[in-house]
């Protein structure tokens, strides 16, 4: 019995259930504070135009690319000083175009649900966070595919602290471990952000921001198992804030992978309005 | 001298061939036992006259199935066999039961894979030039017999490998090589 060789089939197939890692986690490291509340609605979407292969070169997209659009609910809830809840609710339409025919997914994929511990320190703060990804009930024979179907556990740390050489500057920095299933390997996410308002209302920030599969199986005969389980991406971005009101903020991102393997090229736009009590 | 020895075992040879090729008939003796006994009968003309048991046993197999017209071999076949797995739920067994017909048994697809098709070819060759046999697209399996016809052009010389191909986004599914089972 012969299995099947890896191929751009696999590649989107990563590429949809990857994408949901770039949910519009606005957490940082700083504690909410006992009653705030957060709310944040938003929507991003991607065009994939191209891939990085198992080696990490840049391929064309298999058919005539992908295009991926999530709305999300996100929402922090300070439960005490130190504890903040924190939930993100996806919808997502994800559309693969094949060489003759276009494939869409609509539904709700994976929510995200953490709790939140914050220390402060005389310098910033530093943060745990643990919770689980939830399937929302989509098919995993769909094609593309949402997600994997399985409750994926999630832990992560965070470190964020003030420039105060810079007006309202902040740095922060994340690093995690996310279990994956459906034959994907466990994930390291990781994100870097750091920016300033330095006009009175708008603030402006870069990024960068990644994964790494535990899975690294160069060198070795690219079936689509070993495809599906090792794949990283580190992506820039840029984002803009802007101060509607005290309460009320808009902001627009940019981001486009620099590079990786087994993951999806393409730019990626988010619009979102924010609002805090 | 030479000259009249191989005339007389050459007509000897063709009597005892046909003698034999009658009483395999007859008797119902095997390739394999008409083959020993035309040795054993030769032995002695076979020393002295090797190609005369070679040319003898030759004339022989031709005689037993009636002068019929002699195989030559081929790529693959008919009883070869190619099993196939991968993505998809995609697996089964295609089995080359005619010359212009291969039959795939329990074959299956959880229906996922968008544009199948079934397809043949040279391994060494590129997929997208593959023979397709059969366009499924998103049509599920679940363990089907399908049989398929070689088109015109398509021999058992011109295929070894059996494949599941998802045209919309040009990739393999899941295929495997003929062989003898």
């Amino acid at each position: 019995m012969k299995r099947s060789r890896a191929g751009p089939l696999a590649i989107v197939v990563i590429t949809m259930m990857a994408l949901t890692l770039a949910a519009p986690l606005r957490a940082d490291a700083w504690a909410r504070g006992r009653n705030a509340v957060y709310a944040y609605l938003g929507v991003a979407t991607i065009d994939a135009d191209t891939a990085f292969d198992s080696s990490g070169d840049r391929v064309p997209f298999p058919g005539r690319g992908a295009r991926q659009t999530r709305f999300s609910v996100y929402a922090e809830a300070g439960l005490s000083d130190s504890v903040t809840f924190v939930a993100n609710v996806p919808y997502q339409r994800v559309t693969s175009r094949g060489v003759f025919n276009d494939f869409t997914t609509a539904g709700g994929s994976d929510a995200d649900v953490r709790l939140r511990f914050t220390r402060n320190t005389g310098r910033g703060a530093i943060a745990i966070e643990g919770g689980v990804f939830i399937p929302l009930g989509y098919d995993t024979r769909d094609f593309p595919q949402l997600g994997t179907g399985s409750v994926d556990p999630i832990v992560n740390v965070a470190y964020g602290t003030s420039i105060a050489a810079l007006p309202d500057g902040f740095l922060s920095l994340q690093a995690g471990y996310r279990h994956r299933g459906g034959g994907l390997s466990d994930e390291l996410p990781y994100s870097a952000k750091a920016g300033a308002f330095f006009l009175p209302r708008l603030g402006t920030f870069v990024a960068l921001r990644g994964w790494k599969s535990r899975g690294d199986f160069r060198g070795l005969d690219p079936t689509y198992e070993l495809v599906a389980a090792d794949s990283e991406q580190l992506a820039a971005a840029a984002e803009v804030y802007f101060r509607v009101t005290s309460r009320v903020d808009v902001n627009a991102t940019w981001s486009r992978a620099i590079r990786g393997r087994n993951s999806a090229i393409g730019n990626e736009w988010s619009i979102g309005i924010a609002a805090h009590r | 001298m030479t000259k009249m020895r191989i005339a007389v075992a050459v007509v000897a040879a063709i009597v005892f061939v046909a003698a034999n090729a009658m009483a395999a008939e007859r008797f119902g003796l095997d390739d394999n036992q008409v083959r020993r006994a035309i040795a054993s009968i030769f032995s002695p003309v076979a020393a002295v006259l090797p190609p005369v048991a070679d040319a003898a046993s030759a004339l022989h197999r031709r005689a037993a199935c009636g002068f019929c017209r002699v195989e030559t071999p081929t790529l693959v076949r008919i009883g070869d066999v190619a099993t196939f797995s991968g993505q998809h739920g995609v697996s089964g067994t295609a089995t080359i039961i005619a010359r212009d017909t291969i039959r795939v048994t329990n074959l299956r697809h959880d229906g996922s894979a968008p544009g199948l098709d079934l397809r043949i070819g040279l391994a060494t060759k590129q997929r997208q030039n593959f023979t397709v046999l059969r366009v499924t697209g998103r049509q599920s399996f679940q363990n089907a017999t399908l049989d398929l016809t070689l088109p015109p052009g398509a021999d058992l010389n011109s295929f070894d490998t059996f494949t599941v191909w998802c045209y919309e986004f040009t990739v393999i599914i899941a295929e495997g090589k003929f062989r003898r089972p």
